[in-house]
């Protein structure tokens, strides 16, 4: 053995302690660091492990429409699938509790017999222990068990004996899902064998993926893997779907179709007759019209006649007596006339006498007038004639002829012209004549004139009396027609009088006949259309149910449909990020320590250092030293803590959440790597440390080394710079603060070990000041009712009516509420979880539920429309006031945020029955009453639950007192955690403040040792050293608090599960705890530190500062 | 007042494993109030422990130790410590100043414990430092540093003034100088000084030298005229 080994093994062994500190830090790091790291691996292969034993199935699928033998083939027979197996599974009461009943499968989701044994027959039954304890019975007794209405007569059985209890891997948490029936919380499940259920259609497939069990369970490999098969699987549900979905839709189309041919031939055949009908009623109506026109025109006619008719006969009298006149009077004009004719007719032959002699006498007097005129004629053709006989030569024979022709016609006008001259009268006879003639025609003009006056007369006459002839005989003629007229009409009067009464009874019977048949029509014409109406309705009421079959959906689902199995998963890797903050605090802490440990002892070994080197050591031989003394604590104290972490951890966690998960006892397992890196990050700490210690040593020189360090000169600090301030403080003070700032080193460790410790016992009391403000917050102020009472589905009027009287009636119900209340899923893009939806009266919801706003924390009013939901589901979805979320229910809706408000325990969305009925569109019916009670004891409340269970019509009670019990329990292993937490806290402390103090004690040894040798009391250098350290704490302190705080908020975080918010908030009590705890740690230490320094040997001051 | 401080038959025994070491065996001898002693021996001798007795760092294993009147062997270590605090002023080998306070604080520190001190100020202005009242030990040479340190045991206003080796990490000049300061501070203000020293050239300063070898008294001279520093030379 090498002196230089010896000299490490004498270090160690003459400062035990120091090692064990070191090494005790580390341990405990490693053991917290490696025992949540290992427990989430430990928990997600102990449920591997049970899940592939039990061979849980790894997806699911349901169909809206259901699955057929077809489509289980179809799945068994894709590729990434190893087999498939078709089963049911419905929502059902089983006695009086919402359970899910499923068929025993072969080969996968194998049961655990925990008592009993399997069912053999179709009417045997295994059951969930859940059951037996909840209703009070065991195995052998026989259990009923009623189907939702949606599967109603799908069992052979009613009744079943239960043959034993088993854990089905489907379930691995205590939560069993929910339901579509009563209050929607599955309580418990029941196994049935397949043979007891008679569908023609599975509910749903089971599937083992190919390759999926060499995946471990709740590993993102496997969730991953998963997820791409059921996204290979999409398309192939989706034609599946299409293909039940179309088989089911073409059936039932084509029943329409008949039926809607059938109603169109009927209703065509009925349009027929009813319309002959109605034409023939419309013609009947017609003539019956015209009849009674005529009818009235007859009568009217009749009526007008009779008048006409005597004033007719009167103007006939008168008619005829003006004939008569007429008659008279036209004969003596004709007489008249006659004479008058004559007398004009003898005057006219006069005057035609007188009048011819006249003409004759003119003849003669204008032949006389004529001759002169004719004799000079004469005188002129002879004159001519001679001068022609002149003209001619004589001589010539020719001319000669002609001389004597001319001669000759000479001759003969000569002769004239004598005859001529002879009887010409001379011109007074002439004139004498004229004017006698002339006279005589006047005359005669005269006579002629007066004549035609007189004819013209006569005739005037004669026209006048044709005429009156002419018209006398039409007057006659017209009187005659008159006569025969009157006659007629009167005739006619008569029959008419006779006529009409007949034509009005005929009118009457025609009416009333009328009248009948249209009777008749209307009666058969509402007949066909009432008919007809009802088979439409029929129909269409047919078509909405086809349209209403949703379109067939596939639902591939993963294991994470499974309740509680996410859940699990979950819960192991918040213990894996539990793993990345607590452990990282202790190892800091260990660093910390292990820094100012190494620091001092190099320190300490100054010179020795100074001295092997001086000796020829090379820097790797003397740092070994330090680098073992740092590595060999580190290297046990991993071993150590890697032990214990392994074991105690895991165990512990899992034993704690056993509470809530029903699985197999844990399988520990050891992880290399965990323990590898987890030593490395130990060993790192201790050595990085301590290489960072004694780095600067090292590389100084021998020489400088041998010489005393010369102490750290004092420094003037900035408060001195504020000179009222520094004035102000006692000399003592001063000391203290120059003390403070001159070891920065010291300062800033002390203070985040300080700090660490209040945070982290801040961290701890506020962890449970979250769960217990939880359960006082939501059991005491928010949730005021004291009981819960469950109505069955479709409660009668009868049953709803008995209910009410009870409560009225009951002395110990001082108020209720009847209200709605399901269970739903509510889902943003961000999230989807299980949330209750209730629907309140708004006047009555603040007597037994108090909402506050989050951000004010004043009582809030349900708002008109819109619900309001709680902290924790606003923050797992995502969502804020004004957005809105899906509730998924019997199909999806969306409904808007009004508001969101404080709750702890689980999620409910708050509505009233108007916003309910906007959003679900249907009106909310009432399942469930709120009760306050007189007297909420255990025992009083369970006689008046008991007594309102006999009802008919309720079907569950509970009371929110249990409630809040049954979370309390299983809250108090939270008070292990704090305890533990408030250990390493206080251990951390101790460690970190005694260390230090120990430190700062032996750096300033000949200090205190002068002032000791100055006359300075014990108790005043204590106080001289431990002022630093209480202002130190004090500022520790402080930070610690808002450390604690932020350490607090993220641990609640982490450990909270979606169903609950625990408090957010530490409450004051905590934080002064937490403060005086620490405190009395630092106070402890200071106690040892006095001790400590009533041993300093005075004497040690007179020595040189070696 | 020739016995002001006394030894009577003090021995100091140490313990080491099987062995008694005898420190000091047996000693004897008295001061007088106003006196400047030297107490001069080679290394080893038991002068330290001597020291340690009077200034009530340590107690005897026998024998009695009385200081005006008082006898301090058999205190408590809570008399021991007011007996320090009231009645001894230290000035040490190394200074023994408090690094982080100035010069004027380091004497102010002991000051402030004391019943009827002397104003701090005054005690640094009479060690002739007035100027470097408000430095840091670190930025004051030895000898400053020891005038800070005589300045502190002064201001306590002491019975007794206890030099251990005052000029042992000292040069010649400015050690010469510290004595200086020691001897004027007897004479002017009639304080009882005892001073170790290994360096026997000093003891013509002392009006009282005792030589100590082997934990006894080897003998012990008197001064009636003891030679003022200036004149001494070593």
């Amino acid at each position: 053995m090498t002196a230089l080994r010896k000299d490490l093994i004498r270090e160690i062994k003459n400062s035990k302690n120091r090692f064990l500190s070191i090494a005790i830090l580390i341990a405990l790091a490693v053991a917290f660091l490696s025992g949540l790291k290992a427990t989430a691996p430990d928990m997600k292969n102990t449920g591997d492990e049970y899940l592939d034993k039990q061979q849980l199935m790894d997806i699911q699928v349901l169909s809206t429409l259901g699955l057929t033998k077809d489509d289980i083939k179809a799945l068994g027979a894709q590729d990434n699938i190893e087999r498939a197996v078709g089963a049911y599974c419905i929502d059902a009461w089983a006695g009086d509790l919402v359970s899910k009943a499923y068929s025993i499968t072969d080969g996968m989701n194998l049961l655990t017999v925990t008592s009993g044994r399997m069912p053999e027959s179709p009417d045997e039954c295994i059951v969930d222990k859940n059951l037996l304890e909840r209703m009070k019975i065991s195995v052998g007794d026989s259990i009923t068990i009623d189907p939702s209405d949606d599967y109603e007569d799908c069992l052979t059985h009613k009744n079943f004996t239960i043959v034993g209890t088993a854990v089905s891997p489907y379930y691995i948490s205590v939560e069993r899902g929910s339901a579509s029936i009563g209050s929607g919380n599955v309580r418990a499940y029941v196994y049935l064998p397949e043979s007891a259920f008679d569908l023609d259609y599975y509910t749903v497939a089971y599937a083992k993926v190919k390759g999926a069990e060499e995946l471990a369970a709740f590993t993102d490999e496997y969730d991953d893997y998963i997820d791409d098969v059921i996204d290979s699987l999409e398309d192939f549900g989706d034609r599946r779907a299409k293909l039940r979905y179309d088989d089911i839709i073409d059936e039932a189309l084509e029943k329409i179709n008949d039926a809607q041919n059938e109603l169109d031939d009927r209703e065509k055949e009925a349009d027929e007759k009813l319309s002959e009908a109605e034409q023939e009623l419309k013609d009947a109506r017609r003539k019956l019209d015209k009849g009674w026109k005529e009818y009235r025109d007859g009568k009217k006619e009749l009526e007008e006649s009779l008048p006409k008719l005597c004033e007719a006969e009167d103007e006939l009298a008168d008619a005829r007596e003006e004939l008569i006149e007429g008659e008279r009077e036209y004969e003596k004009g004709l007489d008249e006339y006659n004479s008058g004719y004559a007398q004009y007719v003898e005057k006219k032959l006069i005057a035609d006498e007188s009048y011819a002699e006249l003409v004759a006498a003119q003849q003669q007097l204008d032949a006389a007038k004529q001759i002169p005129s004719q004799i000079s004629q004469l005188e002129g053709a002879i004159a001519s004639l001679e001068a022609q006989k002149a003209s001619l030569d004589p001589n010539d024979q020719e001319q000669a002829a002609q001389i004597e022709a001319i001669a000759a016609q000479i001759a003969e006008l000569s002769e004239q012209k004598a005859y001529l001259e002879s009887v010409s009268m001379s011109e007074d006879e002439i004139a004498a004549a004229q004017a006698e003639i002339d006279a005589g025609m006047a005359q005669y003009n005269a006579g002629k004139q007066e004549l035609d006056a007189a004819k013209a007369k006569l005739d005037a006459a004669k026209k006048e009396l044709d005429e009156g002839y002419k018209e006398l005989q039409e007057g006659k003629k017209e009187y005659r027609d008159g006569v025969k007229e009157l006659e007629d009409g009167w005739q006619k009067y008569y029959e008419g009088i006779d006529e009409l009464p007949k034509a009005y009874r005929k009118l009457k019977d025609g009416e009333k006949e009328y009248a009948d048949g249209l009777a008749e029509y209307e009666d058969a014409k509402q007949e066909a259309e009432e008919k007809i109406a009802d088979a439409k309705e029929k129909l269409a009421d047919a078509r909405r149910k086809v349209a209403d079959i949703e379109t067939c959906k596939w639902y591939i689902l993963s294991r994470g449909y499974n309740p509680g199995y996410t859940g699990f998963g979950q819960d192991a890797d918040r213990m894996a990020n539990l793993a990345s903050v607590f452990p990282v605090i202790f190892f800091l802490v260990a660093a910390l320590v292990c820094l100012t440990t190494m620091t001092r002892m190099v320190e300490e070994q100054r010179t020795q250092i100074g001295l092997m080197k001086a000796l020829g050591y090379g820097r790797w031989d003397i740092s070994k030293k330090y680098l073992c003394y740092g590595l060999f604590p580190s290297l046990a104290g991993s071993l150590l803590g890697i032990i214990i972490g392994h074991i105690v951890f895991p165990t512990m966690i899992y034993v704690s959440y056993q509470i809530m998960y029903e699985m197999p006892n844990i399988r520990l397992s050891f992880y290399p790597g965990i323990c590898i890196w987890t030593t490395i990050a130990a060993v790192a700490c201790t050595t990085l440390s301590t290489l960072w210690a004694c780095i600067s040593t090292l590389t100084d020189s021998p020489a400088n080394l041998m010489r005393p360090k010369a102490p750290p000169a004092g420094k003037r600090v900035l408060l001195e710079r504020i000179t009222p301030v520094w004035h102000a403080l006692s000399f003592n003070w001063k000391i203290t603060v120059r003390n403070l700032f001159r070891y920065k080193k010291r300062f800033f460790m002390t203070v985040i070990g300080i700090g660490g410790c209040t945070g982290l016992i801040i961290a701890g009391f506020g962890l449970r000041d979250s769960l217990m403000m939880t359960m006082d917050t939501q059991y005491g102020d928010i949730f005021r009712y004291d009981a819960q009472i469950t109505l069955n589905d479709g409660l009668l009027d009868t049953e709803h009516a008995d209910i009410k009287a009870y409560l009225d009636s009951s002395d110990n119900i001082s108020e209720y509420a009847e209200i709605y209340a399901g269970s739903v899923t509510a889902e943003s893009p961000a999230y989807s979880t299980t949330a209750y939806v209730e629907v309140f009266d708004p006047e009555d919801i603040g007597k037994f539920v108090i909402t506050r706003a989050i951000s004010s924390g004043d009582e809030m009013a349900l708002p008109e429309s819109g619900v309001i939901i709680d902290q924790k589901l606003s923050e797992l979805l995502k969502v804020n006031v004004g957005d809105s979320i899906t509730i998924d229910s019997d199909g999806r809706h969306s409904a808007k945020i009004a508001g969101i408000y404080q709750n702890y325990v689980a999620h409910f969305i708050y509505l009233t029955p108007a916003a309910y009925d906007e959003i679900f569109g249907k009106e909310a019916e009432i399942n469930a009453i709120i009760l306050n009670l007189e007297d909420d004891s255990s025992a009083a409340c369970e006689t008046t639950m008991e007594e309102m269970l006999k009802l008919h019509g309720v079907s569950a009670a509970s009371r929110t007192a249990d409630t809040k019990d049954t979370y309390t329990h299983s809250m108090e292993r939270v008070d292990f955690v704090v305890v533990v937490v408030i250990l390493c806290a206080a251990a951390l402390a101790i460690v970190v403040l005694y260390n230090l103090s120990n430190i700062n004690m032996t750096e300033r040894i000949r200090e205190l040792a002068t002032i000791k040798v100055l006359g300075f009391y014990d108790i005043e250098v204590t106080t001289y050293l431990c002022r630093e350290n209480i202002i130190l704490t004090a500022v520790g302190i402080a930070l610690g608090c808002v450390f604690g705080k932020y350490l607090h908020a993220w641990l609640i975080r982490s450990v909270e599960i979606d169903l609950m918010m625990f408090g957010r908030s530490t409450t004051a009590m905590s934080y002064a705890f937490s403060a005086a705890l620490t405190v009395i740690f630092s106070a402890i230490v200071n106690v040892m530190a006095h001790v400590k320094m009533k041993g300093i040997d005075m004497i040690e001051s007179l020595k040189s500062a070696e | 007042m020739r016995d002001y401080v006394v030894l009577n038959d003090v021995s100091k025994y140490y313990q080491m494993g099987q062995m008694v070491i005898k420190a000091i065996d047996h000693i004897n001898f008295s001061i007088a109030k106003g006196e400047f002693c030297i107490i001069v021996g080679p290394s080893g001798a038991g002068k330290t422990t001597v020291l340690n007795m009077l200034g009530g760092m340590d107690t005897c294993t026998e024998g009695t130790i009385s200081v005006d009147g008082t006898v301090i062997s058999g205190f408590s270590s809570k008399e021991l410590t007011t007996y320090r605090r009231y009645d001894v002023g230290f000035v040490f080998q190394f200074y023994n100043l408090v690094q982080n306070l100035t010069a004027l604080e380091n004497v102010e520190l002991a000051a402030q414990i004391c019943r009827d001190p002397l104003d701090a100020a005054t005690a640094v202005r009479e060690v002739g430092l007035e100027g470097r009242m408000d430095n840091f030990p670190s930025q004051l040479s030895g000898g400053e540093q020891q005038r800070i340190s005589i300045a502190r045991a002064l201001a306590k206003n002491p019975k007794l003034l206890l030099c251990d080796e005052p000029t042992g990490a000292l040069d010649y000049v400015t050690g010469k100088s510290i004595l200086k300061l020691l001897q004027d501070t007897c004479r002017q203000k009639g304080v009882t000084v005892v001073v170790i020293t290994h360096n026997s050239a000093l003891t013509p300063m002392a009006d009282h030298v005792i030589h100590i070898k082997n934990g006894t008294v080897a003998h012990e001279e008197y001064n009636n005229n003891p030679t003022p520093v200036e004149n001494i030379e070593w």
